[in-house]
């Protein structure tokens, strides 16, 4: 199983404040599916998607990333699922404002392991399909948001990962930007097979999507598939 | 990987990195001149003893430094002669005397008198040779007291205590710790100068070991024949005047200190920097993290950084202590190293930017990564 839970609970705080935000989730997500997590605020969705993108152990239940059950993996072997499995895209790109477009590039595909040539071909393809080849030396800083989450979506999906999560990637750009990344990312996972789990709070995506999750007070609600 | 990360982090606010760069190396140069200072001293201190090239020094008990000895017979001076592993001996005069310009003005010196050899004399010379000191009322001044003793070069006149003294030979920076100039002369012109002290008297026996026998032996064997003396290995001596002036008069404690406090004022600046840097591009660490950098790779960005903000302090201080060394040269207060004190000073900047990095440490270690998301929701 490339991503899954089952019965999956989580809460946080303790005592008298404990409270829990998810309530036994299970569901799974079979390679090259495409799926929107929707819900109100406070629902548990990006407690989810923090929880499937290794940077949150569960309190209880099972996680599965790429075939490894979770639960019990330690701090360096989440990190490891989180370098080479998991391309992420935040809801603001969270690029480097120190370094180019390429340098942000560059520096995730070193951490990934990737030879330089294939880097390099990675980089110009992606910025070929992405169109930013004419900001690859700029710094971040110079690009408008909709260049700046494209940068963000090449970096996710720079080294090929089997899952890409994606939490409100849409939240800060307009309508045909927004639309623009979303095509990029479903392009990517039909492409390579990948896991894509997208959080929002906007129905104008579900038309891109193979499936969709509703999430409300941490129980999964309604899956339909489109 | 991280070094570009962390060099291009530093220069992306290029005021604050050039600010503390300078600052550091304002610090670095504190801390460099204050130990250039006590280098010097202990140079300075311990030059007539090391420039000698004898080894071992017999003299009155509990002598604290070469320049309080205490008279001794000369007697000490033949015994010492026929102990076994003596190649040679011969005497030194040393006695603090005063000093009377043409002008009348008088000054304190200590008057040095050399035996046959001129073995303790001045060490380099600007005009003359040593040998002058035998001649009669001659003497040596140094060039960087000329002044301060009111005359003007070889010829120039002066009076030791009522009896005219005549500068015949010039030295080159022939330095005293005491702030009293060297004035050197003959065993006998000095006993002639300072009536205090009897024909047969001088402070110091200075002997050189036969080949074979090293300066422990020889001073055990002297210890043995000899009675009411003190007998130390030329080494044993500069420690003892070195750790007389800098220790028990506690001037070099004094400055040891300052440069302690320099380099621990280093740290806090570089602490500070670095942990508003680390502050600055928190957020930037926690989405590395999430991304699959491991802590180590953010840490040694940190590191990086240290060292890169330390290093750029000791090449600007370092410049600035290698330049206040040579206008310092020709003074009679220098500023010296060597190959090891300037490694320690090094070494030390670096450890303390290292410390300093540990603010930024703990924030680094203490980023969750699960923040790099707008939070549960």
């Amino acid at each position: 199983m490339i991503l899954g839970c089952d019965d999956l609970r989580h809460e946080f705080g303790s005592g008298a404040q404990r409270e829990c935000v998810l309530h036994g989730m299970t569901v799974d997500f079979p390679p090259g599916e495409t799926s929107l997590l929707m819900g109100p605020s406070g629902s548990g969705k990006t407690t989810l998607l923090t929880i499937l993108g290794c940077l949150l152990r569960p309190t209880s239940g099972r996680v599965w990333i790429a075939d490894t059950a979770i639960e019990r993996a330690t701090a360096a072997q989440l990190q490891e699922l989180r370098r080479t499995k998991i391309g992420f895209v935040f809801q603001q790109a969270q690029l480097l404002p120190f370094l180019s477009v390429k340098q942000n590039l560059e520096i995730v595909g070193q951490n990934v392991g990737l030879s330089p040539s294939t880097l390099q071909a990675r980089i110009a393809e992606l910025a070929d399909q992405l169109n930013f080849q004419r900001h690859l030396s700029q710094p971040p800083g110079q690009l408008s948001g909709g260049q700046r989450q494209r940068v963000a979506v090449a970096r996710a999906v720079l080294h090929r990962p089997p899952i890409l999560l994606a939490d409100e990637p849409t939240a800060a750009l307009d309508w045909e930007h927004g639309q623009q990344v979303v095509r990029l990312l479903v392009q990517h996972a039909q492409e390579y097979g990948a896991v894509l789990l997208t959080v929002t709070h906007d129905p104008r995506l579900m038309p891109f999507f193979d499936r969709r999750l509703l999430i409300e007070e941490g129980r999964l609600t309604e899956a339909s598939q489109s | 990987m991280m070094l570009p990360v962390a060099l291009r982090m530093l220069w992306h606010k290029p005021t604050r990195a050039v600010f503390t760069a300078m600052g550091l190396g304002a610090l670095f140069f504190l801390s460099a001149a204050q130990i250039g200072l006590l280098v010097g001293w202990c140079t300075t201190c311990s030059a007539l003893i090391r420039h000698a090239d004898v080894d071992v020094w017999v003299m009155a008990e509990q002598t604290p430094a070469f320049d309080y000895g205490t008279a001794i017979p000369r007697q000490r001076q033949y015994e010492v002669r026929s102990v076994p592993g003596v190649a040679w001996a011969e005497g030194l005069f040393m006695a603090w005397n005063i000093w009377q310009r043409p002008d009348g003005r008088r000054v304190n010196v200590e008057l040095i008198g050399l035996d046959a050899s001129c073995v303790g004399g001045p060490w380099s010379m600007e005009a003359g040779t040593v040998e002058v000191v035998h001649r009669p009322d001659g003497v040596i001044i140094d060039e960087l007291f000329l002044n301060e003793l009111g005359v003007t070069g070889v010829g120039g006149e002066a009076e030791l205590i009522g009896r005219r003294a005549r500068v015949r030979g010039i030295s080159r920076g022939v330095r005293t710790f005491t702030a009293s100039p060297f004035v050197f002369t003959s065993i006998n012109n000095a006993i002639r100068y300072d009536r205090r002290y009897r024909d047969d008297e001088i402070t110091y026996v200075l002997v050189r070991c036969q080949p074979g026998a090293t300066p422990d032996q020889v001073a055990d064997a002297i210890r043995q024949r000899t009675d009411h003396v003190e007998v130390l290995t030329t080494d044993q001596f500069v420690r003892r005047s070195v750790g007389y002036w800098m220790l028990g008069t506690g001037i070099g404690i004094t400055v040891v200190l300052t440069a302690i406090l320099g380099f621990l004022v280093s740290a806090v600046v570089i602490s500070q920097t670095l942990f508003g840097l680390t502050t600055d591009y928190l957020v930037n660490y926690t989405t590395l993290l999430a991304l699959g950098f491991s802590r180590t790779k953010l840490l040694l960005t940190i590191v990086y950084q240290s060292l890169v903000l330390g290093g750029a302090g000791i090449v600007l201080g370092g410049t600035a202590f290698v330049a206040a060394m040579r206008v310092s040269a020709r003074t009679m207060i220098p500023l010296e190293t060597t190959p090891a004190v300037s490694m320690g000073l090094a070494a030390c900047a670096l450890l303390c930017s290292m410390v300093g990095a540990g603010l930024s440490v703990k924030s680094i270690w203490r980023i969750d990564p699960a923040q790099v998301l707008r939070g549960a929701g």
